[in-house]
């Protein structure tokens, strides 16, 4: 199939109402109905309507994945990312995010968020993990992959400081609650009245 | 240095403190000794570290006597000997102090490392600490850090660096020794954190002064993602530290305290300083 995004005429980082739009345009441009005098000329508009409801359906379906990148390159970039996935758990780093580089700007999506951010996080580069973990996140928010690393370093995180720490204790201890019963009480019997009757 | 890398004393027992105190001490004599009756005033927390990690690597003898000095002539106190350890450690706290004390044009990022290391009559002190070898690495990465820093490299990509030069510091001179490993991935991960922390606690300072700020491309710090990478580089330099074989359990004790008490709490106090800042704004 050709390339969606050229048959419907808009660039790759349109915006879904941009897309719609222009769909609508064509669609009304084409319409059978309107070559009804003409029986070849309605053949061909039969022929380029069902093309840009095709495109149309690819572009939606890939919006979805929270991949923008275009139909023809997904398939030659998933045997990219087997292998940098493949690198990365061989601890080959180098290898994996040279192949990460190689892929250009537009072609980037959540997978290649997530790995680039796999790479760093390997590195011990946590802040810029943390960075493409996020967008990678924002890219596809339902894909439990991508969230679950953010997750698994906060909770890394949380598991080294949350050990033996006096100095962020808060709310109110078992200690303060029995203080601030006493001070009631004896504030009550100040006026006269009595909160605890045995003292 | 910065001065980050303190222990939480109140967690402290009392004899790791007066440890702790007599090894401050010990180091302050020895760069007199070794250095410049007046380098003694630039002693700061991070080198009592690196002297506590470079005494416990390499498990030389620790001899504590109690002794009188100028700077407190009245009581005597204890002063840890510990003699190649603290020989060490007070060039290399030369060598980080006064390094590339010619080369500084600005003050705006790795010059601002510097220039906050930097003291009067440097090269004079520079040629007593005497490690051309050393001296050469340590500039050749102030040099590479302040480039990256020009073309506005990544927070983590600087903090690298910084990390490497530290890693190397620690390291040094135990090439060949079991601990050669530990006490460069120590080194490295303090760096890092020390790197991370310095740009989070100068933050608000340098944005309100226009100087270079490895965050400076956020409107606000993003704190929580600082604070988990932050957190991370401990555990790292805690991983590297437990892999380290260390017979001095006093020293290392102390150690523990700085790594997983005192150097979060101190990352707590500058992240809630940026949150008060943050709200009044």
């Amino acid at each position: 199939m050709n390339d969606p995004f050229k048959i419907l005429g808009v660039s790759r980082d349109a915006t879904d109402a941009e897309i719609k739009d222009a769909y609508r345009k064509l669609a009304r441009k084409y319409h059978p109905d309107n070559f009804a005098n003409d029986e070849t000329a309605r053949a061909m508009a039969e022929e380029k309507m069902k093309e840009i409801n095709e495109a149309y359906d690819a572009v939606q379906e890939q919006r979805k994945n929270g991949s923008y990148s275009g139909g023809s390159d997904t398939s030659d970039n998933h045997s990219k990312y087997v292998s940098v996935r493949q690198y990365i758990n061989a601890r080959r780093i180098g290898e994996a995010d040279s192949i990460l580089e190689s892929i250009p700007l537009n072609e980037r999506g959540a997978q290649w968020h997530f790995l680039k951010g796999c790479v760093c996080a390997s590195k011990g580069w946590y802040f810029d993990a943390q960075s493409y973990f996020t967008t990678a996140c924002n890219m596809d928010p339902n894909n439990a992959e991508y969230r679950n690393a953010l997750n698994n370093m906060r909770s890394a995180s949380q598991s080294y400081s949350g050990g033996y720490n006096t100095s962020t204790m808060q709310g109110c201890s078992g200690c303060d609650l029995c203080s601030s019963l006493l001070c009631a009480d004896c504030l009550c019997e100040l006026c006269g009245g009595d909160l605890i009757a045995c003292c | 240095m910065f001065g980050y890398i303190k222990p939480m004393t109140s967690e402290l027992k009392v004899r790791e403190h007066e440890l702790y105190k007599s090894v401050y001490c010990g180091l302050c004599a020895a760069m007199g000794e070794h250095i410049c009756q007046s380098n003694r005033f630039t002693l700061s927390y991070d080198i009592v570290f690196l002297a506590l990690v470079r005494t416990a690597m390499t498990d030389e003898p620790v001899h504590v006597e109690k002794r009188r000095c100028m700077v407190h002539p009245v009581k005597k106190r204890n002063r840890a000997f510990i003699p190649q350890a603290l020989e060490y450690c007070s060039r290399a706290a030369v060598l980080t102090f006064y390094n590339i004390a010619d080369d500084v044009t600005d003050t705006k990022g790795a010059a601002s490392i510097r220039s906050r290391l930097l003291l009067p009559g440097a090269k004079r002190f520079l040629k007593k600490a005497d490690s051309p070898e050393m001296e050469k690495k340590c500039a050749d990465l102030l040099k590479k850090l302040s480039e990256l820093e020009a073309s506005g490299g990544s927070l983590d990509r600087n903090a690298d660096i910084f990390g490497e030069l530290l890693g190397y510091i620690f390291s040094y001179g135990l090439e060949n020794t079991a601990n050669y490993e530990a006490a460069k991935a120590m080194g490295y991960h303090c760096g890092k954190w020390i790197y991370i922390i310095d740009a989070c606690d100068d933050f608000e300072k340098d944005k309100a002064r226009g100087e270079y700020n490895p965050l400076s491309s956020f409107d606000s710090l993003p704190v929580e993602m600082l604070r988990i990478s932050a957190t991370l580089e401990l555990a790292d330099a805690k991983k590297a530290f437990d892999s380290a074989e260390i017979k001095n359990q006093a020293i290392a004790s102390i150690i523990t305290n700085i790594l997983t008490l005192g150097m979060p709490e101190r990352q707590d106090m500058i992240f809630k300083e940026n949150e008060k800042n943050e709200r009044s704004l």
